[in-house]
């Protein structure tokens, strides 16, 4: 009797013994499935965002290509951009390691869900090339014109394919449908907004549904939803820092900027990239008046007169050295002195002219 | 019949009791070396081919990097040719500018082109008319601690352009050809 009780304790524990062991095995390949997985999402959501990276490369030096990127297999995932303290940082959110990028300026909504990115690049001039802008946008990212103004149809005509750009009559006319985000661009001074959050869009997150108001031709202000209300986002009217003419790059920038913020941020990439560029130019224009000088003839002609700064007005010299001055106090507290950045206009307008001046009456030779 | 009572208990493998308990431990023991052989075994090739994907992803990366550089290069605004508010030509710098922007950008290394190019030596070698290289950044991995070269491999790409040179051609600028050098280090 005794034997055979041990016995059965002897089965009996082996049994609990297995089970505990087999358990405890299992578990622990849960466990590693588990991990693998994350790791692998994480994995995933890098290897995106690096060849993101190399996307926002190519896109942002073919000048004037738009490029439609499928990004079907992130369909699930939201892509976020920011920018602050002149770093942009993008990704995918709570997902993975962000990108970080304190070169390039890029103008995009804050959050991003679609099965297509539309990327598009344009130079900023400042008289000359300073750098590309790039520009991100989706087809369920929709933007919508209200007013009458030149510039919405040139910008219809300009983003022809991307599919998100509709010009209306009144915000109540917009019908959702299955889009992700809507802006309102309005260039009726303000007068588009007085009614409110348009009742087809009320349902949506406040951080969906954004405006834009043209409160003068180079001038704008940011509009969030809250509630069934527009709230301002900036306290200082955000202006527009660009010579005039087609294809204004910081005025499209303006409408692609996620809000305020991100818009002056990515401007600032673009100004101090002009004090490098504006350094280079420098030395080629004391190249082209020393080449000038070593001849008396031409020392006298024309070409030096709109080159030196005791030529003729404007001239080249005196042009640059005002724009190099002025970008110098645009620079000193940025973005706290981003308003200041506004003089630069004047003084890259004049160096324009006199650039033009050397192509065209005097056949010389031009800075840029 | 048998007599029971001279018989030894026997246990596992017909083995004296006493013995089999000797066997079951020798066994629990040989089982035990072996799984931990295969899981070293397991481990060593994990680590392996961890290594050699590791490696390759770097040597991806290395390529993607020396691609996105060239293209960054071959836009520059500090670099390419323009002719007023038309587009910049295409492949092609301007040679005065070229002499400067290899100042700036030594000026601004750290401070800004560092971000641009990291770690990399870019040259335009120019073949007619002149055979004149041109340095416009170099920056070169610092040496590890025991004083041995801080890269492993450089990846180089090639690219042709023309040299716009605008002083040399009087009312036409005098254009030659060379080509851009992009190396960089791992």
């Amino acid at each position: 009797m005794k034997h055979e009780k041990r016995g059965q304790i002897q089965v009996t524990f082996s049994w609990v013994y297995i089970l505990i062991a087999g358990a405890v095995i299992l578990l622990f390949f849960i466990g590693i499935v588990v991990k693998q997985k994350a790791v692998s999402e994480e994995n995933l959501a890098t290897d995106v965002v690096r060849v993101m990276e190399s996307i926002f490369t190519g896109a942002g030096v073919s000048e004037k290509t738009k490029n439609f990127v499928d990004i079907s297999g992130l369909a699930d995932y939201t892509l976020f951009f920011d920018c602050s303290e002149g770093v942009t940082e993008f990704g995918i959110k709570d997902r993975g390691k962000a990108i970080q990028n304190e070169m390039d300026p890029i103008f995009a909504p804050l959050e991003l869900q679609d099965t297509v990115m539309n990327l598009w690049s344009l130079p900023y001039n400042m008289p000359f090339k300073t750098i590309d802008f790039t520009f991100v946008s989706s087809r369920k990212s929709k933007i919508f014109f209200v007013g009458n103004d030149p510039f919405i149809d040139e910008f219809i005509n300009a983003t022809e394919g991307f599919d998100n750009v509709e010009k209306i009559i009144d915000p109540a006319e917009i019908v959702p449908g299955l889009n992700y985000q809507f802006r309102i661009i309005d260039f009726t001074g303000g007068t588009a907004l007085a009614g409110g959050v348009p009742e087809s869009l009320k349902g949506y997150d406040d951080n969906k549904i954004t405006a834009l108001v043209f409160t003068a031709a180079e001038q704008v202000d940011y509009y969030q939803k809250q509630g069934d209300i527009w709230k301002k986002l900036n306290q200082k009217p955000v202006k527009i820092i660009s010579l005039p003419g087609e294809r204004n790059a910081a005025k499209y920038a303006a409408i692609f900027a996620g809000d305020d913020d991100t818009y002056i941020c990515s401007m600032g990439k673009a100004f101090f990239r002009l004090k490098y560029v504006l350094d280079v130019y420098d030395g080629k224009l004391n190249d082209i008046k020393n080449y000038y000088l070593a001849d008396p003839e031409l020392a006298v002609g024309d070409c030096y007169n709109y080159i030196s700064d005791q030529g003729y007005d404007p001239n080249a010299e005196q042009s640059l050295r005002t724009l190099k001055n002025r970008l110098s106090a645009c620079l000193v507290d940025f973005p706290n002195t981003y308003d200041s950045c506004i003089d630069l206009v004047s003084a890259a307008n004049d160096l324009k002219i006199s650039n033009q001046n050397l192509g065209e009456k005097g056949d010389c030779i031009t800075l840029y | 019949m048998k007599r029971k009572g001279h018989k030894k208990k026997r246990g596992f493998f017909n083995v004296p009791r006493n013995k089999a308990a000797q066997v079951r431990l020798t066994e629990t023991i040989a089982v035990l070396f072996i799984f931990f052989i295969l899981v070293l075994f397991g481990i060593i090739f994990f680590y392996k081919y961890q290594t050699i994907a590791l490696k390759q992803q770097q040597e991806e990366l290395l390529g993607a990097r020396a691609i996105d550089t060239t293209l960054k290069v071959l836009f520059m605004p500090e670099l390419s040719c323009t002719k007023g508010s038309a587009e910049p030509e295409d492949n092609c710098f301007d040679l005065i500018k070229l002499k400067h922007a290899n100042n700036t950008f030594k000026e601004y290394l750290t401070k800004y082109y560092f971000n641009i190019f990291s770690y990399s030596r870019i040259y335009v070698q120019e073949v007619y008319p002149n055979q004149e290289e041109i340095i416009l950044y170099d920056k070169e991995k610092p040496p590890r601690e025991d004083g041995s070269q801080g890269w492993e491999r450089k990846e180089p790409t090639f690219f042709v352009i023309t040299l716009k040179d605008e002083i040399k051609g009087a009312s036409l600028p005098h254009y030659g050809f060379g080509y851009l050098v992009v190396e960089v280090y791992s």
